[in-house]
């Protein structure tokens, strides 16, 4: 029971801050955020799943809380549509960025969940489109197309160019 | 070379440690999540479950009235069971809630025991059991365990009835599942539906539906009838779309080993934009 329990708290040590950011950006609100997450570890804790790897870990713990996130959209539909400037913690969140971080953070964040979801995966953590396309339950073609619509909708706003060479 | 955006952006968005350990604390005491969206009350859902299924009336083919009869003939703990599995399922992947995947014979014997049992009203000759823990079933039975919430299938090809049993399990959790969603204002989709998207005489979707239907006819010979689910979903500019189209789904209920049509309608002038029938490898059936 001391190991389960010490892995249980190592694992939301390790992975609970990655998957609040993902999951603030989509869900806009801190509590509806530690909702999931509840859901998400629990799931982990209960479920005991099979891992293979540390990387296949984190896939797995991003799967469960985007299939809790995509739940929780399709019931709590008053999530969809809050910008960025008009929730309590914009200054917070902001806060140290400069004026060009702000605005491609404020433009992901106004993005529909289809598209949101595959930048978050694809272009802030560096999944594959494979690897997207798993972890979010879609093709590897739908994901492919979600973020041709992802890049166009952001260069349409963002005319300086949506991302940049590493 | 691959662009990327720096995680930089998303830097002052950050879980406070007292929010980790509540979700510790949480995990420990198996509590589930605050919002209603996550919390099934068993005993009650199973209620609310029995008492609107002996109100529904039921206008449909004869199959699902029969099906239907057999759902509602459900006691309120064979329905708090069912409730409690999908309360605990994480839709993760559907490989990780059994301890086998079927065989080719089981697949094939499947595909017509289902069409006996949602089609002819043929049911298992008893329900696949339920334990609390693994200690209690027996290797050769086909069960389900609420300890690690998984269905244990026996190690040597099931028996006819078994598959029943399985088949009877898929249907009753599938139907409550449906329920539990419908009671949160979520339309159940592709895979979990029993029943035809209803849309109205006259509407785009039942156009789109007509065209499917005759398409489907003409290219694979299949008449789709009443014992088919006809799903017909719109999507639009605000879906990040194009081109307007109607998205449909045609397959027959079952454990998801048939044959499934994907046809797209383009929303102007309902001329196909695509077809195609799916096995469950995910591969194309050719036309006629």
């Amino acid at each position: 029971m001391a190991n389960v329990s010490s892995d249980l708290e190592a694992v939301i040590n390790k992975y609970s801050d990655m998957l609040y950011k993902i999951c603030f950006v989509i869900l806009k609100d801190e509590h509806d955020v530690k909702d999931v997450l509840q859901e998400t570890f629990l799931a982990y804790h209960t479920k005991n799943p099979i891992i293979q790897s540390e990387e296949h870990k984190k896939a797995w713990l991003i799967k469960v809380s985007q299939n809790k996130c995509r739940e929780f959209l399709r019931f709590h539909k008053r999530h969809s549509t809050v910008p960025l400037d008009n929730i309590d913690e914009t200054t917070l969140i902001t806060n140290g960025l400069s004026g060009e971080e702000s605005d491609l953070l404020s433009l992901v964040w106004n993005l529909n969940y289809k598209l949101k979801s595959v930048v978050i995966l694809y272009y802030i953590e560096g999944y594959s489109i494979d690897e997207t396309a798993r972890i979010l339950s879609i093709s590897s073609h739908a994901a492919k197309k979600r973020l041709e619509r992802a890049r166009k909708k952001l260069k349409q706003e963002y005319e300086e160019g949506l991302v940049y060479e590493k | 070379m691959r662009n990327s955006i720096d995680k930089r952006i998303l830097s002052n968005i950050e879980i406070s440690d007292q929010m980790k350990q509540d979700i510790l604390e949480g995990c420990k005491e198996g509590a589930r999540a605050g919002d209603i969206k996550f919390r099934y009350s068993t005993a009650l859902m199973a209620v609310i479950l029995v008492a609107a299924f002996s109100l529904t009336t039921v206008s449909v083919s004869a199959a699902v009235i029969t099906f239907k009869q057999r759902l509602q003939g459900m006691s309120e703990s064979e329905v708090a069971a069912y409730t409690t599995e999908v309360d605990k399922d994480t839709f993760v992947s559907l490989d990780e809630g059994f301890s086998r995947g079927l065989s080719k014979s089981e697949i094939e014997r499947s595909l017509v025991l289902e069409r006996k049992y949602y089609d002819d009203g043929i049911f298992p000759e008893k329900e696949m059991a339920h334990y609390k823990t693994n200690d209690e079933r027996a290797d050769d039975e086909v069960a389900y365990v609420e300890e690690d919430n998984m269905v244990y299938l026996p190690a040597d090809d099931m028996s006819d009835d078994q598959l029943l049993q399985y088949i009877d399990h898929d249907a009753k959790k599938r139907y409550v599942n449906i329920q539990n969603l419908e009671a949160e204002g979520v339309e159940p989709g592709r895979g979990v539906a029993l029943e035809s998207t209803k849309v109205e005489e006259g509407s785009g979707e039942s156009k789109a539906v007509d065209v499917a239907k005759k398409l489907i006819e003409k290219s694979y010979g299949v008449d789709i009838d009443d014992s088919y689910v006809v799903l017909v979903s719109y999507f639009g500019e605000e879906d990040d779309e194009e081109i307007p189209v109607y998205n449909l789904f045609i397959y027959q209920p079952g454990l998801g080993y048939g044959d499934e049509y994907n046809v797209r309608v383009k929303a102007d002038d309902f001329s196909v934009m695509y077809s195609g029938c799916h096995n469950y490898k995910g591969e194309v059936k050719p036309l006629n």
